[in-house]
């Protein structure tokens, strides 16, 4: 029990700054603005209670340079943990789960192809870089369908809660993505925060861009890279 | 009409009595077997993890049931299937314990495990559980995979016809597959069937739960994809995945005592649903889908875990009615057994896995996490997933804590 006092006690630096706290409040704030989210009337408190679980994903985010947290999530948790606000609202309205599942469904098929390949859920094993060049493509393809996926859990109606959301899940996509970019053979070293401000523009980029495209082309993409992946590995 | 109090009739104290009896027996016994199986009279009683975390989930589930001789009949013949040593003993308890149901269906389900258990026992050098592994052949694991499948509901999946799930036969077809590892290992080919029968149950079900209008259809169908997910982990044949499938019973057992569609407070159904993380529900479903990542089938992981996710959207599109104290209190118990999920595995679990590791691979484990969790390790000891319970409720309540400092803040400036 005080191995987890302790690391709850050592962890102020990411709840109150980095990556949870201040620059999660801020980031969620002018995420929520940008898909057109008043914040000021989005204060009732079941969608403040629901914005919860997306902001510990995004605290426990294993991100450059913040310290690292002995009890790190995994990819299932974080797909529970983000989910929840649509999940909470889709429940409550009795919404058609075909709906759902056609809005997640490239996500999760993102989801298998990273799981695939770094051959464990923890969100921390998407920090490691395939070696092989095979698996390496794979990834690369993943990080995609995994943006493309991204621009299709976008809420028609977004408050708060859906924003903090659907800013994790790009987040998560960003963790893939600064492994990448740290795996360029770049002259001169480059900060892990640079890395990571890089990877959030480009992650933003594609997942805007990706909005653009037909849902079926959404599809198509997660799933021929599924099928590539699986043939990488295989 | 007077307004004295009735007695409540002895007929029906009697199965609860009965119930109660048997789970208390499966606890006392945990106590006595945490080190090894206890072999009683020459063989004939084999009391080992199995048997007595199937007995508590038995009782448990007979405390739910509606009372009636048939169920009592049915625990007894549960219990000696799950006590005896002997394949006869084994394939009668199973086939009785079917035999005793209401709907027929279930008879071929009994019919097939029973055979299957006496198949293995003709063609084996001994008729003792522990030394008939000769025995097990294709033709016998097909015979007790059907029995098991249609248990846990395989012909209502496929015939789209609503009816009642039967727990108790449900655990009576999972136990007799379990039971296969204390006759040898399985080859990859059962297990493939396994995991891929337990996959389409799931799918099915889940499907069925989450798109049913009517409240008591989708629970039924609901328990029937947690029995189909205890399935899949079931056919992981690691220590993780007989670790899952107890867990998956745990919580299957845990919602049946709330009973959360016969009316429930918004908290407690999304606790009872598996949504919380720390719950036995979270716990259960993230065990099946680490046993699943341990054993290095990520595609199914995932596959799984969205089956958990469809469920917890079934549960969570049901949760309406009165707020009954019942679901209230059951929803804590099922955070307790969540948050104590290390000293569950450890007591309650490890000598599951660890009495039937002769017929397991070495492909996965799940193992506590100090006092934070759970941990799924792979064959090599790397980390497959985690789940930090108690450590991410800490964190929720943090993050929650600082955010409302924040708006009060805010309001007052």
């Amino acid at each position: 029990m005080s191995d987890l006092l302790g690391a709850l006690g050592q962890a102020w630096p990411r709840l109150l700054l980095y990556p949870g706290g201040l620059s999660a409040m801020l980031a969620v704030v002018m995420f929520a603005r940008l898909r057109g989210v008043t914040i000021t009337r989005d204060r009732h408190i079941t969608t403040l209670i629901d914005t919860l679980p997306p902001l510990c994903v995004l605290t426990l985010l294993p991100l450059a340079p913040a310290a690292s947290f002995a009890y790190g999530l995994d990819l299932a948790t974080t797909l529970l943990l983000l989910m929840w606000p649509v999940m909470h609202q889709a429940a409550q309205e009795r919404r058609d789960p075909r709906d759902v599942i056609n809005q997640y469904l490239p996500i999760i098929m993102a989801a298998m192809v990273f799981a695939s390949i770094t051959n464990t859920l923890s969100l921390s094993g998407l920090l490691r870089w395939p070696a092989e060049p095979l698996p390496q493509i794979g990834y690369s393809l993943g990080i995609v369908a995994w943006f493309v996926g991204s621009s299709q859990i976008m809420s028609t109606r977004p408050n708060l809660a859906t924003a903090c959301s659907e800013l994790g899940f790009v987040m998560v996509g960003v963790l893939p993505l600064s492994a990448g970019l740290q795996a360029l053979p770049v002259p001169g070293e480059i900060a892990g925060w640079g890395i990571v401000f890089a990877s959030v523009v480009i992650a933003m980029v594609i997942t805007i861009g990706a909005g653009y495209l037909p849902r079926w082309i959404r599809y198509l993409i997660a799933g021929a890279t599924l099928l590539a992946s699986g043939l990488a590995i295989g | 009409m007077s307004d004295q109090p009735q007695p409540i009739p002895f007929r029906s104290v009697l199965p609860y009595l009965g119930a109660a009896i048997v789970m208390l027996t499966g606890i006392g016994l945990l106590g006595l077997i945490q080190q090894r199986p206890l072999i009683v009279g020459h063989g004939f009683l084999r009391i080992d993890g199995l048997s007595a975390l199937t007995m508590v989930l038995a009782g448990l589930i007979g405390l739910t049931v509606p009372p009636s001789w048939r169920r009592i009949g049915q625990l007894g013949a549960l219990c000696i299937a799950l006590l005896s040593g002997h394949l006869i003993g084994l394939a009668l308890g199973s086939l009785i314990g079917t035999l005793l149901s209401e709907d027929r269906r279930y008879y071929l389900s009994g019919a097939g495990m029973a055979a299957g258990y006496l198949l293995i026992g003709a063609g084996a050098d001994s008729w003792w559980l522990e030394f008939s592994g000769t025995g097990l052949n294709s033709i016998s694991f097909v015979l007790l995979l059907a029995g098991a499948v249609i248990a846990v509901g395989g012909i209502e999946t496929i015939s789209r016809r609503e009816s009642p799930f039967d727990p108790l036969i449900a655990l009576i077809g999972l136990t007799a597959l379990l039971r296969l590892y204390s006759v040898g290992p399985w080859n990859l080919g059962w297990q493939f069937a396994t995991l891929l029968a337990g996959s389409a149950l799931a799918l099915g079900a889940v499907w069925r739960a989450v798109s049913a209008e009517a409240a008591q259809i989708a629970e039924s169908w609901l328990q029937r994809a947690i029995s189909g997910l205890a399935m899949v982990a079931v056919g992981c044949a690691t220590p993780a995945g007989v670790v899952a499938a107890g867990l998956l019973l745990l919580h299957l057992v845990v919602r049946r005592l709330g009973n959360p569609v016969s009316g429930t407070a918004p908290w407690a159904g999304w606790m009872l649903s598996g949504a919380v993380p720390g719950t036995l529900g979270f716990i259960a479903f993230w065990s099946v889908s680490a046993a699943a990542m341990a054993a290095r089938i990520a595609v199914l992981a995932i596959v799984v875990w969205t089956v958990a996710l469809l469920l917890i959207l079934a549960a969570g599109r049901n949760i309406a009615g009165q707020h009954h104290q019942r679901s209230s209190i059951v929803a804590l118990i099922s955070l307790g057994g969540g948050l104590a999920s290390p000293w569950l595995a450890r007591w309650l679990l490890r000598p599951l896995s660890d009495h039937l590791q002769g017929g397991l691979t070495p492909y996965g484990a799940i193992e506590p996490w100090g006092w934070a969790g759970l941990l799924a390790l792979d064959a090599g000891s790397r980390t497959a997933a985690t789940a930090p319970g108690l450590a991410l409720l800490a964190l929720i309540c943090l993050i929650g804590a600082l955010a409302w400092l924040m708006l009060r803040w805010r309001r007052g400036v």
